[in-house]
């Protein structure tokens, strides 16, 4: 037995050695993916009695909403521009209320009553032989991922970038511990995925197509490859060593690639479309005539008691999801994160929706915290920093909110990984003092726009003022002119009365002399 | 907003703490202590301990003084290490008083006036190494070494080189005090028929192996004492034929047979253990060694200085414990790749500048302090090329 396990770790090191492309820091963290699917099925929560969708992008930018308290709103219906209805039934309330974000700040969200018989997911468009970003976007898809990005504007930008789309990159790398929802969806509906992808790859023409996986997802590569074997395609399934974070976009580009992507640059200026395996199964459900209204999430942690993976409707609260999952956590003995144990945060409030960018909820106990020491520079963290950065020195920046010096070091180049939280021996929270950081940094720049763009109106202002100086006194130049053409005229009118009255005077002049000498005489 | 990291143990990392990582490094000097105390002086213990215990004292009254938690402070375990180096680098015969004099201007000066952990520029050992040679030079240089038994062997050593027996008289000092001498004798020696020597060197294949010269623990002859030395009277008159050749002979028998090289082995030993324990990286020491190994064998190739043969070299004096403990202390060096390479070097280069050119026998104390102050500039210079902007790509 140990043998075996040695063999099975010396074979994992060879071929981690001879095949994988390896990626610059990151952890090896053990596998630990409770909650896979036992059946092949994926369990759906029921519907709720409220879904309370969020105004707002994927920027967090607000939107408009096109519908009004009380109106019916049918299933895959547009709410604001980008937000689509999960479910049919009626607005009840467009009301600020909790969403997922780490401050539990509230934000303007729809809520609707969803209707007895709306609760299936059912297709809403026809069927179009050939995906279109149009059709993604009527369907409302958006990665699955993490940062939820509107998957219609990638790809429009990604294939604008060149003739040909370069790299079509299937993110199927979940490298974050305790998330498994595509392990499972991979598991479930590998065929799906595979129709997905072949759909993608006609819409963009890309000259290659590679599916990036870690080599220890056993169950999904075989189900990836047994559909591949039913339905041939020119792409290549890429195994990873499992290194966490080999799924953030930019290090799995870099480590697919061989691309370093600048600081604020993407994949698709590089025609490199790199999308989530869970976002190509929604385009190809949205190429069916599917909106995309519901994903999987994963539930675990060590308050859970059996974790589980389950398509969740946008909009279902996490007490919901909780509640029906047989959990009942309390935020004041529990700490409720998504997005991952690493690069997750807390929630505030469990009445925050499920978004498309809900990847998981996990559950713990509250941890006491524990006073971070001093740094001591040991360098761990620029070991396992997989931006390639020195966390150790952009920390004293980032505290000093020296702007420019964190910029040098790199601020705009950290992915929020948490790898330098994870080994740091002082346990400093470094990637919040970077988040920080980047929120003012992003302030700053705010303001500055802000104070450019009054700077502007500034400007414009005295221009203008000075355009209606300049008329005015051009205004008065004309009136004065037209004055001293008038005062000419009575110049004229003088001459003329003077040549009268001279007039009058050559015969009356001894009148006019008289008067005087008639006063002298008098 | 409490976003900070779970637990490490929720996804299954464990984590290293701060005191771990000092445990380590002491954990890596105790073969090097006990080798020293075997084989040159079981004084060090006492010295280590002693330094341990005022170096606590003095950090809680300093914590105190600045209204911070001490207990935890106290058992990170940091200060205790430095301690124990301190008390490694100076003579197991200094007087406890001065021990202790330095630990309070380790803790203090070196440590808790910068801010404490993690804020000082200097390597607080050294700090308090460099105030106690120049405060106290005799105590500070003279190797007072109890004899362990072994002193005989070791003291015979130079007989290699007959026209020096009068380092018999000196008691116990380190090989690199003794190849100063050496040196400065053949230097008497020869001075007057200088000519007769490049032509006598290059017939001679011996010394085309050996550069530089000297090594000894930390601390190391101040300029008293290499003059106290320096001055022996026996048969000066008799002229060396081949200085430089004698010089390497000698130096690789005085730094070979001393016990002091098992010392440095430890110290090497530990090192290895660190590196592949992972609380070092292979950049700091192997930039100082190299540094060092390259600097005497260029100095041996050109013959027309006294130096030591490499591998004596390399064992020498305060090398391996400065390359693999004290530079590579994380708070005071480089923290980039690149800028722990250049540090590395700088401290090479200096070691053999101060150890071959000034008037101390050992140099390692000064380079590390005198790198520290670069430390700031390669830190800013060395960010490691990420590309930051992407200006002009659009």
């Amino acid at each position: 037995m140990p043998a075996e396990t040695v063999m099975k770790l010396l074979h994992h090191w060879w071929t981690a050695r001879r095949d994988e492309p390896v990626m610059r820091g990151g952890l090896t963290l053990p596998r630990h993916k409770p909650g896979l699917p036992v059946n092949g099925e994926i369990a759906t929560l029921v519907m709720p009695d409220r879904l309370v969708l969020p105004l707002l992008d994927y920027h967090g930018r607000r939107l408009l909403p096109v519908v009004s308290v009380g109106q019916r709103v049918d299933y895959g219906e547009s709410l604001a521009p980008g937000l689509i209805a999960s479910a049919s039934g009626s607005v009840i309330a467009i009301e600020p209320r909790p969403v997922m974000h780490p401050s539990g700040r509230s934000e303007l969200c729809v809520v609707i009553r969803p209707d007895e018989n709306g609760t299936v997911e059912s297709a809403v468009h026809e069927a179009v032989p050939e995906l279109t970003e149009q059709r993604l976007a009527t369907c409302g898809v958006t990665g699955l991922g993490g940062a939820g990005f509107d998957t219609a504007s990638k790809v429009h930008k990604a294939t604008q970038h060149g003739e040909q789309l370069d790299t079509l990159l299937i993110n199927a790398v979940e490298c974050e511990p305790m998330i498994s929802c595509d392990e499972s969806l991979m598991m479930c509906h590998a065929t799906e995925i595979i129709d997905a992808i072949a759909s993608l790859m006609t819409m963009t023409h890309c000259k290659r197509c590679v599916i990036a996986i870690e080599n220890d997802k056993h169950a999904a590569i075989a189900a990836l490859r047994q559909a591949l074997d039913l339905r041939p395609l020119a792409l290549t399934l890429q195994p990873l060593a499992p290194v966490y974070p080999a799924g953030a976009e930019r290090q799995l580009v870099e480590r697919i690639t061989g691309q370093l992507l600048f600081a604020g640059e993407r994949p698709t200026h590089r025609g490199i479309l790199c999308i989530n395996v869970a976002t190509a199964l929604a385009a190809r459900q949205s190429q069916l005539g599917f909106p995309m209204t519901s994903r999987i999430v994963t539930l675990a942690g060590r308050s859970v008691d059996e974790p589980v993976n389950v398509r969740v409707r946008f909009g279902t609260s996490v007490a919901e999801v909780l509640r029906q999952t047989g959990n009942k956590p309390s935020l004041a003995s529990h700490q409720v994160r998504t997005g991952g144990p690493l690069s997750g945060f807390d929630l505030a409030s469990l009445e925050a929706p499920v978004t498309a960018t809900t990847n998981s909820i996990i559950v713990q106990p509250v941890q006491p915290t524990v006073e971070p020491l001093p740094c001591i520079r040991c360098d761990r963290c620029s070991d396992v920093c997989p931006a390639g950065l020195l966390p150790q020195q952009l920390l004293w920046y980032a505290r000093a909110e020296d702007l420019a010096g964190s910029r040098r070091f790199g601020l705009d180049s950290c992915i929020e990984c948490g790898c330098c939280d994870l080994v740091c021996p002082s346990g400093i929270s470094l990637t919040q003092t970077f988040r920080h950081a980047r929120d003012s940094q992003r302030e700053q720049r705010h303001r500055d726009q802000l104070a450019d763009a009054a700077e502007l109106r500034f400007h414009k202002r005295e221009d203008r003022l000075a355009q209606r100086q300049a008329a005015r006194e051009r205004r008065r130049q004309d009136a004065r002119a037209k004055l001293i053409g008038d005062s000419d005229a009575i110049g004229d009118a003088l001459a003329r009365a003077r040549r009268r009255r001279q007039r009058h005077e050559r015969p009356g002049q001894s009148g006019d002399h008289a008067t005087p000498s008639h006063d002298g005489d008098s | 907003m409490s976003t900070t990291a779970l637990n490490a143990g929720v996804v299954g990392y464990g984590r290293r703490s701060v005191r771990g990582i000092m445990g380590h490094v002491m954990l890596a000097l105790v073969p090097g202590t006990i080798v020293y105390a075997t084989l040159i002086d079981y004084r060090i213990i006492l010295n280590v301990l002693v330094a341990i215990i005022a170096a606590l004292c003095v950090e809680a009254v300093l914590l105190r003084l600045r209204q911070r938690a001490i207990l935890p402070l106290l058992c990170d375990g940091s200060i205790v290490l430095a301690a124990w180096l301190l008390a490694l680098c100076v003579p197991p015969s200094l007087p406890a008083w001065q021990l202790i004099a330095g630990i309070v201007v380790m803790t203090g000066l070196g440590k808790h006036l910068y801010g404490g952990l993690g804020q000082n520029p200097f390597n607080p050992a050294m700090v308090a190494y460099a105030v106690l040679i120049v405060s106290f030079p005799v105590t500070m240089t003279d190797w007072q070494i109890n004899v362990n038994g072994s002193e005989a062997a070791y003291d015979n050593a130079p007989t290699q080189l007959p026209q020096l027996p009068e380092w018999d008289a000196i008691t116990g000092a380190t090989p690199l005090d003794r190849l100063r001498q050496a040196r400065s004798i053949i230097h008497r020696r020869t001075a007057p028929e200088a000519p007769t020597q490049p032509g006598q060197l290059a017939s001679e294949p011996d010394t085309r192996k050996a550069p530089g010269h000297a090594t000894t623990p930390l601390a190391e002859g101040s300029p008293l004492h290499a003059l106290r030395k320096d001055m022996p009277e026996g048969p000066a008159a008799i002229p060396i034929t081949n200085p430089m050749a004698e010089y390497s002979r000698f130096a690789d028998a005085a730094i070979m047979r001393s016990p002091w090289k098992w010392v440095s082995l430890a110290w090497l030993a530990g090192g290895i253990y660190l590196l592949f324990a992972g609380i070092i990286t292979w950049h700091i020491p192997a930039s100082v060694l190299l540094t060092v190994a390259v600097l005497y064998l260029a100095c041996g190739s050109v013959g027309t200085v006294p130096t030591i043969p490499l591998i004596p070299a390399l064992l020498s004096g305060a090398l391996m414990i400065g390359a693999f403990f004290i530079a590579t202390d994380p708070v005071s060096a480089a923290t980039s790749n690149t800028g722990k390479l250049i540090y590395g070097a700088g401290i090479g280069v200096f070691t053999f500048v101060i150890r071959e050119y000034s008037v101390y026998p050992e140099g390692v104390a000064f380079a590390v302090l005198l790198m520290n102050i670069c430390v700031p500039l390669l830190d800013y210079l060395f960010t490691r090329a990420v590309p930051t902007s992407d200006a002009g790509r659009k």
